[in-house]
């Protein structure tokens, strides 16, 4: 089952006791803390995108038993007037259990974006996978971004890993763009789209990408 | 164009000052072979006429018929015909090497491409260069080898079909055929009336597209000009017959312009 929905009321505890695909937009997004358990042998797939104008710290929580495995990707522009945190926990609950967290931001706000993942694999749990990964480009000369893939490791059977990019993006390469007619906001722009079309395009629903890219044809940035 | 002048530029990268006073003019049509020793300023001359944020211009101006090109944003000299193949061009992670393309094209032109045109045009531009059009989807320029990184450098001179070409070493890295490819490319614009400053270490391009003028830096200045006969000299002789026959000392003089280090003093005092 595919779905994509434009800023669902999500609830507080789901238990995910079939596979499941879901893409969520978001252009209103507030602080709240959300508990997914994913049951044995089951499969979730889950995109944010968050486009939102005010700040939030997002809480997520995973517990994943025996076999089930989540894919989690979240791409966020940070353009509001205060702070935004991504708080993602993904508690190893049952053996051979996977999980892969991406996160892609852009940051051209002057405030902060944070994302902070972590993976517990507790002592006792086998078999298990994990993997953490965060990456956000500041635009803004102000912008202040935080990135920290955490692994929590208790047990020697298991394959773990984690990868962070954080940085101003390179002068070089706006240059580059610019040097080809393109403005500095018409390079900024393709920079946006580019890093963060591939978890876009996971929205899959044609009506609520087409709102995404009309969203960053009129954005002033 | 009709003529681009500089005069009297110089410019600073940090405080290092690097150009230290280029007068050059070009004319439309002309295509000039700018040679000097590493490091003196040649590389430098072509990026601060492209506007790069890496150097300060202290003083002087550049003249793109009458109108002083270094007061304007690098996009705006791109959109007065001005075209830079970059010596090292960047990698431009998430920018889609297609997406970058059209929006380049377009932002030379009031209406914009029609997918059939930016197809049929790309196409045609990564055959001139012996390039496989897949490459349109991938990453720009990342990934790319040094000489596909050379190439895609003059597939978009094609697409953007510049009046004021800076070429800059764009043969190194390049095999035998990539080269008489690129030196066709380059022949076939200049017939259709694009002006090029070209730097390069070797004299096999400059054989190959045969140009009219020749200027050799030195220390930030433009020491000495001539016809095709003083680049083949220079592939000859090297830069030692500076000194001999024209007294030009080949040796750079250190200098900073502004902000001196305070401890760099002490030190040398």
């Amino acid at each position: 089952m595919i779905s994509s929905i434009k800023n669902p009321v999500l609830q507080k505890e789901v238990n995910i006791s079939s596979d499941q695909t879901l893409a969520y937009l978001f252009t209103e997004l507030s602080s709240g803390e959300y508990h997914f358990i994913v049951e044995e042998d089951q499969n979730l797939d889950l995109t944010l995108i968050d486009l939102s104008d005010c700040g939030f710290t997002f809480k997520l929580l995973f517990d994943l038993n025996r076999n089930a495995h989540l894919n989690l990707s979240i791409a966020s522009f940070q353009y509001a007037d205060s702070d935004k945190t991504f708080d993602i926990y993904v508690k190893h609950i049952g053996d051979a259990s996977t999980s892969l967290v991406k996160f892609a931001g852009i940051n051209s706000s002057a405030n902060k974006l944070t994302f902070i993942g972590t993976s517990l694999i507790p002592k006792g749990v086998k078999k298990t996978e994990t993997r953490q990964e965060g990456k956000i480009n500041n635009l803004a000369e102000s912008a202040r971004s935080e990135v920290s893939p955490i692994l929590l490791i208790n047990d020697n059977d298991v394959n773990a890993s984690h990868g962070a990019a954080l940085g101003s993006y390179n002068p070089n390469a706006l240059f580059y763009l610019m040097s080809r007619g393109l403005s500095l906001e018409e390079s900024q722009k393709l920079i946006i789209k580019g890093t963060l079309s591939p978890i876009i395009s996971k929205l899959q629903d044609e009506n609520l990408i087409k709102e995404v890219n009309d969203f960053f044809q009129d954005k002033k940035i | 164009m009709k003529e681009l002048s500089i005069q009297n530029l110089s410019c600073r990268a940090e405080t290092n000052l690097i150009l230290k006073g280029v007068n050059l003019t070009v004319h439309a049509g002309d295509c000039l072979a700018l040679l000097g020793p590493n490091g003196h300023g040649k590389s430098t001359l072509l990026n601060t006429l492209m506007g790069s944020p890496h150097y300060q211009v202290v003083e002087g101006q550049a003249l793109l018929d009458g109108e002083d090109i270094l007061k304007l944003t690098p996009d705006q000299r791109s959109k007065r015909g001005m075209f830079l193949a970059f010596q090292n061009p960047p990698d431009v992670p998430g920018v889609i090497t297609m997406d970058f393309f059209r929006s380049a094209i377009n932002s030379h032109q009031d209406k914009p491409i029609s997918l059939y045109n930016f197809y049929k045009e790309t196409t045609k531009a990564y055959e001139q260069v012996g390039l496989n059009s897949n490459m349109a989807s991938r990453t720009l320029n990342d990934g790319y080898s040094g000489g596909e990184k050379k190439r895609n450098e003059i597939l978009q001179m094609l697409l953007l079909k510049p009046s004021l070409a800076f070429l800059d070493e764009i043969d190194s890295g390049l095999d035998v055929d990539a080269l008489n490819l690129i030196a066709k490319v380059i022949t076939d614009l200049r017939q259709q009336g694009t002006t090029f400053i070209i730097i390069s270490h070797y004299d096999k391009l400059y054989d190959l597209i045969k140009p009219n003028r020749s200027a050799i830096i030195v220390d930030g200045r433009i020491a000495l000009e001539g016809d095709f006969s003083l680049a083949k000299k220079v592939s000859e002789e090297g830069y030692s017959f500076l000194e001999r026959d024209y007294h030009i000392s080949i040796e750079k003089k250190e200098q900073t312009s502004i902000g001196t280090c305070a401890v760099k003093e002490t030190v040398t005092k």
